[in-house]
Order: C-alpha cells, then sequence, then structure tokens
C-alpha cells in the first residue's frame, strides 16, 4: 500500500471551536485531561500546542492531574462565608480522613440560598459531612434551592397550548417591530449593565454583515446571583421564546445558551424545552410555517466568572482563553468571529415574552414608584429564606427583606450589597431604597444583576469585603496589569497584616482609582469598589471593621 | 461605517489630522507626540493589555491609546495629572514584582529594560507593594540560547505575538489564569525541551528581562559599551539584514539584532542571530601551512577523511587538529604564495591550462567571486571554474535559461503576501530558508492558499492547505497531472499563452499522456485531490511558485523545474504582483557568485564565454587571451581528477570532500592532484588533501557585496579584526595572480565591485554609495530613487524573441531504484541548524549544542519492523558506502525513505550519495539513491 497522501486544508477557526468542545467532552468522559490527550488533539485538530496549553489551564473546569475517586468543591465566596458557622471547618476535617476525596475550595456555586454550598462530584449537596459521604455513597437528593416565585406575575402563559403566543403574534408582524416595542416598554439589561435592550435589539439589526448571533448569557457566576439558574429552571420556554424573538428581530437564524458548567439540572431541563420547542414547530426550520428559521446550541462553559463578560464569553466560544476584548468594538457590530452578536441576560429574555404578548404598558404598570417592569432578585445572606424573588421594580429593599423572612434570627442588619458581590456596600438605612437602577446608582451602589446580600450584625465587614476583593483577583483573567496584579496586590495588602492602616486605605485608594479607570472590563474596574465602599460607608464602626482574620484561602 | 475622509481630533491642545484606522497612539506619534507603551511595537498587532498608554478622552474610563481608533472631534489628553497617576501606580505594581534592577538578566547585559526605563521616569519603585513570598515565580534555563526569568516576565505578550505572527513558530502562549498566569512554551514545558527552534525573536521583543539572550563567546555589554556593525548575514539566500554588536576590547562579537530591511523585516532565524562565533573559533588558521615531506603520498590524515574502518565508533564532532597539524608546518606567506604560483605555473606549462581548476564558493561575495573566476580565466587560462550552485540550483537555472530567459527569480519571496495561492515544491523551508518561511507562514494567515508538495513532511506543511507527500522522483508526473487536468478543465491562460510562449503546442501533447489517474498512479497523490489543487491553482487571479534543492537535486533537475516554468506560463502567473518563479538560493551568494561569472559556461552576467564578440569584450577588458571553450563543472571536474585530466586546484571556501556526492571517489581525486591549494578559514576535510593551505578571513572579518535570493545587493560590512596572519581572500588571490605574471591590483573591493559591475548590465547602476544600508535589486535602471524591481518581466522576457518557451517534460523513474540488498530511498539535506559541511555552524558553540550528533531520520513502522529503537546506532549502507550513526523515528520522513543531513564528517552522508547527474543542469542527485539500514549490534 503507497503510503503517499495528502492532507486535508486545515480551518482555523472551526478548529479552535471544535477544540474546545473536545476538551470539554474530554473532560466530561475522563474527568482530566491528560499530557497525552492534549498533545493528540493538538496533532488532530493541527492547532499549536500552546493554544491547547493556553486553553486548558486557563479554564477552571479542565483537571490538569487525574482527581481522586471523589471531588468535594466548598465554596469559598461571600454568601457562603457569610453562612459558615463552623459547619465547613468540620466538614472539611471529616473529609480529610478519606483518601478517595479531594477537597476543593471553589468560586461561587451559584448557589448562596443554600450557603453554605456544597458539590460532590458536582452534584449539589448540604454541608453537612453525613449529607456529603451518603452522597458518596450515592444515595443523598438533589439538593436544590426553593423557588419563592409566583409564576402567575412571571409567564404570560398558563397553559402549554398557549405557549409561544408572543412568537406567533410577532411573526406576523414585521421584525422591526420587536425593538421599538421594547424600547417603549422602557426594557434594560436585567445582566448588570441595564442597557435598554430594544435599543441593543436595533442595533444589532441595523448590521449588515451576516451571518448574526444570538446568545444567551447564562453564565451567571457572581456571589449572591442565582436568579438565572431559578429561571432556567423554572421557565425555560420563556427563555428560549425570548431568543428566537430577538432572532427574528435582528435577522439572526442561530442562538447559542451559553450556560456554566456547575447547572446541570437546568440545562437538562432547557433541553427538553428545546425538544419541545422543536415539536411543536416553535424552533428549527420554518417556523411555525413561516419563512423565518431558527435554532439553539447549548454550549456549556468550562468555567470561570470572567465568561460572564459578554466580550470574554465570545472569546471563549471562538476557543481562546476567556479574555475580555477591548472595546469598541461592541458584540453588537463586531461579536462572534467578528460578527453582529445580540448577547442578552437569561431574565432579560424571559421577560421579552411577557412585554409582545400584553404590551409595553403592561411592563411598565408593573413597576411601582415611578419604576418600570419587574425584576427577579437572588437574596442571600444573614436572611430566614434566601431564595430567587420577583418583585416589581420600586419595590424597597426593606419589602424585599420583609419577602424573605427578615433577618435570620432577627439579627440586626448592618449592611447589605444590592447588587451582588461587585456592588457597594450601604448602610442597613438603605432599606427605603426602591429597587431600581438609577436610585440605587445614586446612592453609590447599584442595582447589578439583581442579587441583594443582607449582613447581620456580628459578622466582619472588613473580612466579607476582603474576602470580595480575593474572589475578583481568583477570577481575573490576568490579561491586563491593573486587574491582574492589582488585586493581588490589593488583597495581599490585607492578608499580609491583618490591620488596616491609615497609609494602606489611602493605597487601596489609589489603586482602587487606577484599576477602576485603567482595567479593561467591568471586573478590573469594580474589583475594589466594594472593599472602598466599606471603608467609606463604615468609617464609624468599631475596631470591627478595621482588621480582618481573612485566611488565605486555596486559589 | 468608515469614511476615507481625514479626520480631525485635538491631542493635548494640538489639533491633529488623522484617519478612522489610525489609533490614538499612531495619531499622537505622527504628530511627535509619545505616548508610553510597554505591550505595544509597531510590528505588532496592539492587545491593549500593559493599560500605560492609558489617554483621557473625557469618557467613564481610560482607554488605551494602542487599541482605540481615532474619532472625528475627539479631544485627548495624553498627560494629565490623572492619567501620568494612573501610569505611576500601573508601573509601580509592575515593579513590585521585578527583582533587584542590578541583578535583572537585561540591566545586567544588553540593558535597555522598557519597564526600567518607564520605572525610572515616573519614579515608581514598587516597594509599597513588594512581598517577597510573591517572587516565586522561577526561571528555565533549558534554552540553549535563552535565558526565562519569569519574575521579569510583565505579560504584556510581545513574545507570544512576535513567536506566532512574525516568525509563525507557534511555541508560546500564556498558562494559568490571573496573578498566575505564565508564558508557556508548548504544553508548560522548559524552553529548552519544547518545539522552540531558537530564532530568538522573543528574545528580540521582550522588553524586559523576562527573556534574554545567552552570552555565546564573550559576556554581553550594556549596548553604549559595544560597536554595532550593520551587516548581512553569512547563511543562507534569505540574506538577512542584520547588526552585530562587537566588544573591541576582546574582538568579539557578542550578540547579533535583526535590521529592518525591505527583505526579512527586521526578522532572524537561530544561525543568523545565535551562529556567528565560529569566526572567533580556537581553529581558525593563523599562518599558511605547507604539506611536510612526511605526509606525502597525499591521503586524508584523520580518521573520519582517510576512510575505512578507521572511524567506527568514534565519537565524532569537528577534527581534532593534534591529528592532523601534524602533517604540515608553518610557512612564511611569501615561501606559501611562491609555492603556490609555481606549482600553478608549472602544470599550466606542461599539461595546459585544461589541467587547472578553480572551485570558488558561494559563501565569498561578489568582489572575490568576481576576482577568482578572473584568476582562473586569466592566470590559469581556463573556463574550469564552477562552485557550489552545481550542487543546488543549475538545474533549475538550465531551465529558466531555457524558459524564460533569465536564471534569477521573477519575484522576491517576500511578494507572497500578494499572492492567491503559493506552490511550496520540495523545499524544507523552515529549515533551510527560515526567515522567507516566516512570510509564507503568515501569508498563510492572511489568506494565501499554501501548497506544499514533497515527500518529506517538514514542518512548513503544518501551515498548508494542502500538504502532498509525493512518491519521491515522482515530480514531473504529478506537475504534469496537474497541467494535464488545467487544460482538460480549460483554466489555462489563453492570452497569456498566445501573446507571450511559444511551444504550447508540444506541451500539450506530452501532457495529453498524463491523465490525473495515470499521475496519480505514479505520484500516489488520489486523483481528487490533484484536481482540487488544479483548479486551486488554475482559477488564483495571483499563484507563485517556490521550490528547493527536492526540486533540483536529482538527475531529473532540469525537467522537474521544467514543469514548474510550464505550470507558471500555462497559467499565465509571471509578470504580475504575487507571481511567478521563485528558486529559493540555498548560500547567501550563490545568487551573486553565479551572476559574477563562477561558473564554467559563462562570464558575469551569464555572457557566453562561446561568443566571439562577448569573449573580445572581456579579453580587452581584462587584457589577455581567453578560453573559447566552456569549462568543466564540479562533479566534471573531480572526475577530471581522479582520471589524471586535472592536475592542479585551487579551491577558495569550498569543502567538496563532503559537499559532492559518493565521497569515496572523491577523496580518490583529490588524492590524485599533483597540486591543490586551499585558501579557507579552517583545516577542513578538503584542506587535508592540500599541499598548501592558505588562511583566509571569515566572512565576518570583510567588506563585500553579497546578492541575496531576491536579487538584492547588499553590503557586508567588516566586524572583526583577523586572526594571526590570516588575509582577506581578495588580497590573496591578487597575491597568487601577480607571482603568475597576471597582476590583479585594485585599491579595495569597492574597486573590484567598479570592474564588475562596469562589465554588465544587470549591475551596471549600482554602487556602493547606493546600495546603501538596505541594498537594491537588479535590474535597477534608477537605483538612487528606487529599491528595484521586485516582479520581473511585465511585459517581455529576455530571449531572442521576447517570448517564454513551454518545454514539456517526461517522468523517468532514478538512476537507482531501491532492490532487495538497498531496499530503502535515501534523501540527504541540512538542518535548520546546520550549514553545509559544517565547518562554520559546528563551530558555533549555541548551534553545536542544539544539534550535536549525525542521525538518520526513518519512519516509525520502517523501524519498527528492522527491529530498530529511537536514539539506536544503526548503519546505513549504499553500494559505495556505509556510515553509522543514530536513528530518529520521525513521521516526517515517508515509510520506504530515510534522511540523512549532510553535516556531519563522522557519518558523511555523501559517502553514501551517487554521483550520477542531471545532462542539462550537470547537478548530481543528492535525493535519490538506494540503502539499507542495519542495527549496529555492540561489539
Amino acid at each position: 500500500m503507497s503510503n503517499s497522501s495528502s492532507d486535508k486544508p486545515r480551518k482555523t477557526l472551526d478548529n479552535y471551536r471544535e477544540l474546545i468542545q473536545r476538551l470539554l467532552d474530554e473532560q466530561h468522559q475522563s474527568r482530566w485531561l491528560s499530557d497525552e490527550f492534549l498533545n493528540g488533539i493538538a496533532v488532530e485538530l493541527k492547532v499549536p500546542l500552546h493554544r491547547v496549553e493556553s486553553i486548558a489551564s486557563f479554564y477552571t473546569h479542565f483537571e490538569r492531574t487525574c482527581p481522586k475517586s471523589h471531588v468535594v468543591r466548598i465554596c469559598r465566596d461571600l454568601s457562603c462565608k457569610l453562612a459558615d458557622k463552623g459547619q465547613i471547618k468540620e466538614l472539611k476535617d471529616t473529609l480529610k480522613n478519606h483518601s478517595d476525596i479531594e477537597i476543593r475550595d471553589a468560586s461561587c456555586l451559584g448557589r448562596c440560598d443554600s450557603a453554605p454550598a456544597v458539590t460532590v462530584d458536582n452534584v449539589p449537596t448540604s454541608a453537612k459531612s453525613n449529607s456529603v459521604l451518603s452522597r458518596i455513597s450515592g444515595s443523598e437528593d438533589l439538593h436544590l434551592g426553593t423557588s419563592y416565585i409566583s409564576h402567575k406575575n412571571a409567564d404570560p402563559y398558563t397553559k402549554l397550548k398557549s405557549r409561544y403566543g408572543a412568537l406567533r403574534k410577532a411573526l406576523a408582524d414585521s421584525p422591526e417591530m420587536l425593538p421599538l416595542v421594547l424600547e417603549e416598554a422602557g426594557l434594560r439589561g436585567m445582566g448588570g449593565a441595564g442597557f435598554p435592550t430594544g435599543k441593543k435589539w436595533g442595533i444589532v439589526r441595523s448590521q449588515e454583515q451576516e451571518p448574526k448571533y444570538v446568545i444567551c448569557n447564562a453564565d451567571e457566576s457572581e456571589p449572591g446571583t442565582f436568579k438565572d439558574r431559578q429561571i432556567l429552571y423554572d421557565f425555560s420556554h420563556l427563555v428560549i421564546e425570548g431568543m428566537i424573538l430577538a432572532g427574528y428581530a435582528i435577522g439572526s437564524n442561530k442562538g447559542i445558551l451559553f450556560i456554566r458548567h456547575e447547572y446541570e439540572y437546568e440545562k437538562q431541563r432547557f433541553e427538553a424545552a428545546l425538544d419541545q420547542a422543536r415539536k411543536i414547530g416553535a424552533l428549527g426550520r420554518n417556523i411555525f410555517d413561516s419563512n423565518f428559521s431558527f435554532d439553539i446550541e447549548v454550549f456549556v462553559s468550562p468555567g470561570g466568572y470572567i465568561l460572564g463578560e459578554e466580550s470574554a464569553l465570545l472569546e471563549c466560544l471562538e476557543g481562546r482563553r476567556g479574555e475580555p476584548r477591548n472595546k469598541p468594538p461592541f458584540p453588537g457590530t463586531s461579536g462572534l468571529y467578528g460578527l453582529p452578536t445580540l448577547i442578552n441576560n437569561v431574565e432579560t429574555l424571559a421577560h421579552v415574552p411577557g412585554i409582545v404578548v400584553n404590551g409595553r404598558d403592561w411592563w411598565k404598570n408593573l413597576g411601582r414608584n415611578d419604576c418600570y417592569g419587574q425584576k427577579f432578585i437572588s437574596v442571600s445572606g444573614d436572611v430566614e429564606m434566601p431564595g430567587v424573588f420577583l418583585v416589581p421594580m420600586g419595590t424597597t429593599l426593606g419589602e424585599l427583606l420583609d419577602r424573605a423572612g427578615g433577618m435570620r434570627n432577627g439579627t440586626e442588619l448592618i449592611a447589605l450589597a444590592p447588587g451582588g458581590a461587585s456592588s457597594n456596600f450601604l448602610p442597613n438605612t438603605a432599606l427605603d431604597l426602591s429597587i431600581d437602577f438609577d436610585v440605587l446608582l445614586k446612592a453609590g451602589s447599584m442595582l447589578g444583576s439583581g442579587a441583594v446580600l443582607f449582613v447581620g450584625a456580628g459578622q466582619n465587614l472588613l473580612d466579607a469585603a476582603v474576602n470580595v476583593a480575593a474572589f475578583f483577583r481568583n477570577e481575573s483573567c490576568g490579561k491586563c496589569v491593573p486587574c491582574r496584579v492589582g488585586t493581588e496586590k490589593a488583597v495581599d495588602l490585607l492578608e499580609s497584616s491583618g490591620v488596616l492602616r491609615e497609609s494602606k486605605e489611602t493605597v487601596i485608594r489609589d489603586l482602587h482609582e487606577t484599576l477602576r479607570q485603567t482595567s479593561i472590563c467591568g471586573l478590573g474596574q469594580i474589583a475594589l469598589g466594594p472593599l472602598v465602599s466599606v471603608l467609606d460607608n463604615f468609617s464609624e464602626s468599631t475596631d470591627a471593621t478595621r482588621s480582618s482574620s481573612y485566611a488565605k484561602d486555596e486559589r | 461605517m468608515k469614511t476615507s475622509s481625514p479626520i480631525s481630533l485635538s491631542i493635548d491642545g494640538r489639533v491633529i489630522k488623522a484617519d478612522h484606522s489610525d489609533t490614538i497612539l499612531t495619531a499622537a506619534k505622527k504628530a511627535g507626540i509619545e505616548i508610553p507603551v510597554l505591550c505595544h511595537d509597531s510590528k505588532l498587532k496592539p492587545v491593549g493589555v500593559c493599560r500605560l498608554c492609558v489617554v483621557d478622552t473625557g469618557e467613564r474610563v481610560l482607554p488605551a491609546a494602542c487599541v482605540r481608533k481615532c474619532e472625528n472631534e475627539m479631544v485627548i489628553e495624553t498627560k494629565s495629572p490623572k492619567v501620568e497617576k494612573h501610569r505611576a501606580m500601573l508601573l509601580d505594581l509592575l515593579m513590585s514584582d521585578q527583582i533587584d534592577p542590578r541583578l535583572d538578566p537585561k540591566e545586567s547585559t544588553i540593558g535597555g529594560n522598557e519597564l526600567f526605563s518607564l520605572a525610572r521616569d515616573y519614579g515608581a519603585s514598587g516597594l509599597r507593594f513588594k512581598n517577597p513570598e510573591l517572587d516565586t515565580r522561577g526561571k528555565d534555563d533549558s534554552s540553549q540560547v535563552i535565558s526565562v526569568d519569569h519574575q521579569a516576565c510583565i505579560l504584556c505578550d510581545r513574545c507570544i505575538r512576535a513567536c506566532d505572527d512574525i516568525q509563525g513558530n507557534e511555541v508560546m502562549g500564556r498558562s494559568g489564569k490571573g496573578y498566575l498566569t505564565r508564558i508557556a512554551f508548548d504544553l508548560n514545558i522548559p524552553m529548552g525541551e519544547s518545539t522552540c527552534v531558537s530564532c530568538g525573536e522573543c528574545a528580540a521583543a521582550c522588553p524586559t528581562g523576562a527573556l534574554v539572550d545567552k552570552a555565546i563567546s564573550s559576556p554581553i555589554r550594556p549596548r553604549e559599551l559595544l560597536t554595532s556593525v550593520d551587516s548581512v548575514c553569512p547563511y543562507c539566500g534569505v540574506g538577512c539584514a542584520l547588526t552585530y554588536h562587537v566588544d573591541h576590547s576582546s574582538n568579539k562579537i557578542v550578540m547579533a539584532e535583526g535590521r529592518e530591511s525591505p527583505g526579512n523585516q527586521g526578522r532572524l532565524c537561530v544561525k543568523g542571530r545565535y551562529g556567528w562565533d565560529y569566526a572567533h573559533h580556537e581553529q581558525r588558521l593563523k599562518v599558511p601551512l605547507i604539506r611536510k615531506e612526511s605526509a606525502y603520498p597525499k591521503s586524508g590524515i584523520s580518521d573520519e577523511v582517510r576512510g575505512g574502518p578507521g572511524n567506527r565508533g568514534k565519537p565524532g564532532g569537528i577534527v581534532n587538529y593534534d591529528d592532523v597539524l601534524p602533517a604540515f608546518r608553518e610557512a612564511t606567506w611569501d615561501e606559501a604564495l611562491d609555492l603556490v604560483a609555481a606549482k600553478f605555473l608549472e602544470i599550466r606549462n606542461t599539461t595546459g591550462p585544461e589541467s587547472l581548476a578553480g572551485f570558488g564558493s558561494a559563501k565569498c561575495s561578489n568582489e572575490e567571486a568576481y576576482l577568482f573566476q578572473k584568476f582562473v580565466r586569466v592566470a590559469f587560462g581556463t573556463n574550469n571554474i564552477d562552485h557550489c550552485t552545481r550542487l543546488c540550483h543549475a538545474s533549475s537555472v538550465a531551465a529558466l535559461l531555457e524558459g524564460i530567459g533569465s536564471g534569477a527569480v521573477t519575484t522576491t519571496y517576500g511578494d507572497i503576501e500578494n499572492a492567491d495561492v503559493a506552490l511550496l515544491a520540495g523545499t524544507n523551508t523552515t529549515a533551510n530558508h527560515p526567515v522567507a518561511a516566516s512570510f509564507f507562514k503568515e501569508a498563510h494567515k492572511r489568506g494565501t492558499k499554501l501548497i506544499v508538495v514533497d515527500p518529506r513532511r517538514s514542518s512548513i506543511a503544518d501551515h498548508a492547505d494542502y500538504y502532498c507527500r509525493i512518491k519521491p522522483g515522482t515530480d514531473v508526473a504529478f506537475y504534469n497531472g496537474l497541467m494535464n487536468i488545467i487544460l482538460k478543465e480549460n483554466l489555462e491562460d489563453r492570452t497569456f499563452i498566445n501573446e507571450r510562449t511559444n511551444g504550447i503546442e508540444e506541451l500539450e501533447k506530452s501532457l495529453e499522456y498524463y491523465s490525473p489517474e495515470r499521475a496519480s498512479a505514479i505520484c500516489g497523490i488520489d486523483s481528487k485531490v490533484l484536481i482540487e489543487i488544479s483548479r486551486l491553482f488554475g482559477k488564483a487571479d495571483a499563484a507563485v511558485v517556490y521550490w528547493g534543492m527536492g526540486i533540483s537535486q536529482h538527475v531529473y533537475g532540469t525537467n522537474n523545474a521544467r514543469c514548474l516554468i510550464s505550470l507558471a506560463l500555462l497559467t499565465g502567473n509571471i509578470g504580475k504582483p504575487g507571481s511567478g518563479l521563485h528558486p529559493l538560493r540555498g548560500q547567501n551568494n550563490v545568487q551573486g557568485a553565479s551572476d559574477a561569472g563562477l561558473v564554467p559556461m559563462v562570464f558575469p552576467d551569464y555572457q557566453s564565454v562561446e561568443d566571439p564578440e562577448i569573449r573580445g569584450k572581456f579579453e580587452s577588458a581584462w587584457n589577455c587571451k581567453l578560453d573559447p571553450n566552456k569549462g568543466l563543472t564540479v562533479v566534471e571536474i573531480t572526475k577530471g581528477a581522479l582520471e589524471g585530466k586535472i592536475q592542479g586546484m585551487y579551491i577558495m571556501g569550498e569543502n567538496p570532500f563532503l559537499s559532492d556526492p559518493n565521497v569515496n571517489k572523491v577523496r580518490k581525486a583529490l588524492s590524485n592532484l599533483s597540486f591543490l591549494a586551499v585558501q579557507d578559514i579552517f583545516l577542513t576535510e578538503t584542506a587535508e588533501f592540500a599541499d598548501v593551505i592558505l588562511p583566509a578571513s571569515s566572512y565576518l572579518e570583510k567588506l563585500g557585496t553579497y546578492t541575496n535570493t531576491d536579487r538584492r545587493v547588499q553590503i557586508g560590512r567588516p566586524a572583526l579584526e583577523m586572526p594571526g596572519e590570516a588575509r582577506l581572500d581578495w588580497k590573496i588571490i591578487s597575491d597568487v595572480a601577480r607571482r603568475m605574471g597576471y597582476p590583479m591590483e585594485y585599491a579595495s573591493p569597492e574597486a573590484i565591485f567598479e570592474e564588475f559591475s562596469s562589465l554588465t548590465d544587470s549591475y551596471q547602476t549600482l554602487d556602493y554609495q547606493t546600495l546603501g544600508s538596505v541594498g537594491k535589486l537588479w535590474p535597477n535602471p534608477n537605483p538612487a530613487q528606487e529599491d528595484g524591481p521586485k516582479v520581473l518581466f511585465d511585459d517581455t522576457f529576455p530571449t531572442d524573441d521576447g517570448r517564454a518557451r513551454f518545454v514539456a517534460a517526461d517522468w523517468t523513474a532514478a538512476p537507482e531504484l531501491p532492490s532487495n540488498e538497498f531496499p530503502f530511498i535515501l534523501n540527504t539535506g541540512r538542518l535548520l541548524e546546520h550549514w553545509h559541511t559544517g565547518s562554520m555552524t559546528r563551530r558555533s558553540q549555541a548551534l553545536h549544542n542544539l544539534s550535536p550528533t549525525p542521525f538518520v531520520g526513518i519512519h516509525p513502522e520502517d523501524a519498527h519492523s528492522l527491529g530498530i529503537k529511537d536514539g539506536e546506532k544503526v548503519q546505513v549502507a549504499s553500494a559505495r558506502g556505509s556510515i553509522e550513526l543514530e536513528a530518529r523515528l520521525t513521521k516526517q520522513e515517508c515509510k520506504g525513505a530515510v534522511f540523512v543531513p549532510f553535516h556531519f564528517r563522522e557519518a558523511a552522508a555523501n559517502l553514501l550519495t551517487i554521483d550520477a547527474i542531471d545532462p542539462d543542469g550537470k547537478i548530481p542527485e543528492f535525493k535519490f539513491c538506494a540503502v539499507r539500514v542495519n542495527k549496529v549490534r555492540n561489539n
């Protein structure tokens, strides 16, 4: 037999996309990525080894050494730290004696309502050591949070039959109506930035380049934030319908759900809903016999908070390190593979069908105190009933606390962060403030993704603030100098002595200002904000905020 | 979105015009406003990661000037207190992880640490953030040429982009995340164990002490204490412009850097950047040597050169002078020169001028080549003058002269950027023309389709759109197959064919036989792929062909080249940007040496020695009678020596013992000469047969011009003093000529160049002054104003009727096919780190360390069937000789074929090769002979 041959052409873009998918598959199958596998995949896909390394070493989901039979991940971030009354040490002490169990400190697992969050082999489990051990023996039930969402308000449909009514309605009308309706309704992005949704759709719609993409960002990973998880679980169809409507509006046939790998159950629910949607003709070729075709692919994120940053998410989808891009250009004009791309948060998309069905005034009137619409809020921290709540915009934080059953055991509220770990801490006087983008911004914090963290008396606020800074350090992608080095040095300054002296305080403030002004993306820009907010808003507190017992965590 | 109208913006209060495509950094730079930056360099794509170039545009945050595009009416502050404060903080952060500047690998050697310089300007010490516990990033000293200090790394990514985007070597990346991110090689392994090819582009790009060149011959001192000499690389035909940094106190080069030029654009490879210390080697010849009476009758002296069983199992490496020097005695220049002149005169007078011959060298300058051929023609009175072009592209040149009337390239290697399709035929470009390869790889990234055709899968194939592993020696069938398809599918360029060529009918007739199926059966490439490639090439608006020794070094080398020429003509791919024919020239001055007439059939500028009118011109210029007959070529001269027809030889800078085919024959030939003078910088294998050895100047010690593969004529300048009594080569030639009664006196190399250029059309307009720092392309009607034409023959060819000529070629099998006794095909060639017979590179420390030993490359399956393991000692034998060397298992080789590099005297590949030659180009068959491979049993 002749050994003469010719090779197939090398297609770079596809190969990198395939590369990351293959690494995900291998991680799923073998639980780790051996050098042998990585060398082989480089040859097979004709990609340089350093590209394989850069990806395999960047994403937290990828293991480079063979882990022990069981991996227990323990969240080290804010909500879980606040909830840890000694049970984590007890759990670690117990597990230490099991040679087949590996214990890992992990970044936020997105289960702050079950804090302290623990997973056993990626399955959420209660932090009690007997629960963990019985999960390892395979007997414990899933440990998922409780939903406090009223379906009546969240879902415009009461019957399965009537589902996708908004889509049917939209298909009968011209696509340019959709951005207008959303803009008039005043829907804003629910992922954190609050950018007017209709305007965003309009920008992508006006782009001439094709193809275009719709991406649903389901990579919420910020401590305190887990509402998208609940929405994906409870309202998959609304998210799917929102994506299809977006595709119709901007002229795209391709949607991608970018979901964090920790949301396996939510992913399964979503995929089941996709199948249903395809079956009834709401998804796929010629939707409801129209000329419009659209389909959705599910991409499981290989891990890392930074991927929630939309351009980092795109880099990941293109098979590179999830490092945010310099902007402009923004994804709307130059997104996936440089093509126009609409990226919306899960919640934003889930709200769209309701607005299309019920009209812009319905949405406007949902709000209170001059605010528009409604909002899913993740509530965590020292409250009786942590979970996801759907509230009208304009609801006060105090009312929200009441809905969450008040402070746990009646402890006194000392501080709250209204928009997740990246939002500035406010004093307890903030309970009177409305849940609203502009109100909270004016108050010196932000609504962010709508994750309210309540901190009760007895907690060390400086510890909490350093914990947040350490989270951003851990999750910094390392691309730009201010964030990569600045977050490390800030945490190091506080960790190394534990006492915050005047001189250090000045340095931290200066550092924060530099990170805020010069970092490429939002992560670096706000990384030290919460820390500085504690210095600003709680300067009269006792020594408790002047010294930190914060201890180094495993990274 | 983009508009072509210029925009206007304000930078630091000045109104500036810019384009939409300008970044703020470039717009500011044009206006003379410098913005500090560490992660950017004008040659690299901006990444905006160091953030030092942030500027205030009045927005919420400060954008990085290196990535932010200009917008109309922007108001920008580049030096406001706010901006400067943040820069100082960023520098403070970076400095906090640096070690003591006095110990910094860059500051303590060449200097110029850009971070430290900026930190000094901004008063940033990093002390307030310093935590020694974090200084744990470590070093990597595993590379032969570069020290890696991760602690000094600021992750600016310049090295990564240099490796990826400039050199296309794709070795470096980022590993890890956040503060723990590091630069890494391959799968984060030590640099020295990675696929790094040691080009040094990363170290050249590094702004800090993270990647720093290691000292090679003597310590690297601060730049200001060194003298910089602008010169050209002495190795391959790419002819990279570079700067040597010379320590005059020790008369040593300590470092080389790439230099901006239209050709290499500042890039270098491992040889150019790290392979110059051979000139300081202790084995440099410093005095003339005369063979002792006791060393007659002549033969090789060292075991490896003497032949026979004595060299088995020896450790190898360069010659031991203790073995060879005792055969010679030191002499004065006068004694040596008198002897040389007397002996040559004696031979000329007794057996006639035709019993003398000279080998010049493509390593020497145009001036030396010109003078040496003049010497042989005038003082010897014969045209028996040749050099290694005969072993390299003689067949390509023969085919080109016949087809298009010119033997030089029709376009440059850099012109690939304009090509839609590039065919790389029989060229291991990444090893043999690494910097040209970098442009090929770059073009591929930008969308040029690459078709690589080679039985050996060299690393350029990693970048190919199509890699075709044809069966060895089946090129003609492969290309005829393509042309058959192109004609069948009407993809030929009829206008071009009708207006600019002759002989299409003959070609068409000949191609009929090569149906896709038949071509496929011969060359082993699926006919479907042949059709795909034909369409790709045939439909391209501009397609270019680059080829190497895989085409030329065959007994059918001229036929191979004819096919490539026909393919280009058939598709109209000559004379427009991104198209043309380019045989990649091997030696730094093989183009120039041929231009200067260092070949037996033509005077300078390819003027025939047989044409009485031309001869008359040279006779009057040189003031003597000249031989009217073509002289002998390299292999013919060796044959002549063997037969006693050649009695005396003058060899300047060549080492035929190792470079010519069938060493056993060469040995006999050299022993057989009644007189041999060798002029060289080392006592080479060839010099072991010399009667007199004349110590010459190395490339690094002399002034002269060199013509690269692109036809670029560049000036090489002396960087070092010559050792001992060594003399400049041109002066030695003059000295011998004078003593033979043919005075050739010149004031300088420049004066020789003037005489040479005045006798040519191509060089006529050139002189040292216009050549300047980056040289000029020939032909060049207006060198004072223009770089010269990249693309030649846009409307006519330099043939009698201005038309090119198709020459049909039929596939024939190699002269020695594998048999039961010798079942493998032997291919020979070069390695990235070595040069030809190794006399320079094996005496360059870094290159030697990178590649110290000979080996035979063999496909793992073949090795397995022979029971051979990687690294095991094997014997490779042909009908002519045998060598022992280590086996290296690699899928680079195709099954049934093995590869042996010819640099290694202890396992000389040319002991095995066959001395059959191409009938037209007279080039030997270096790429195909039959061998057997055996395991060597210990004891």
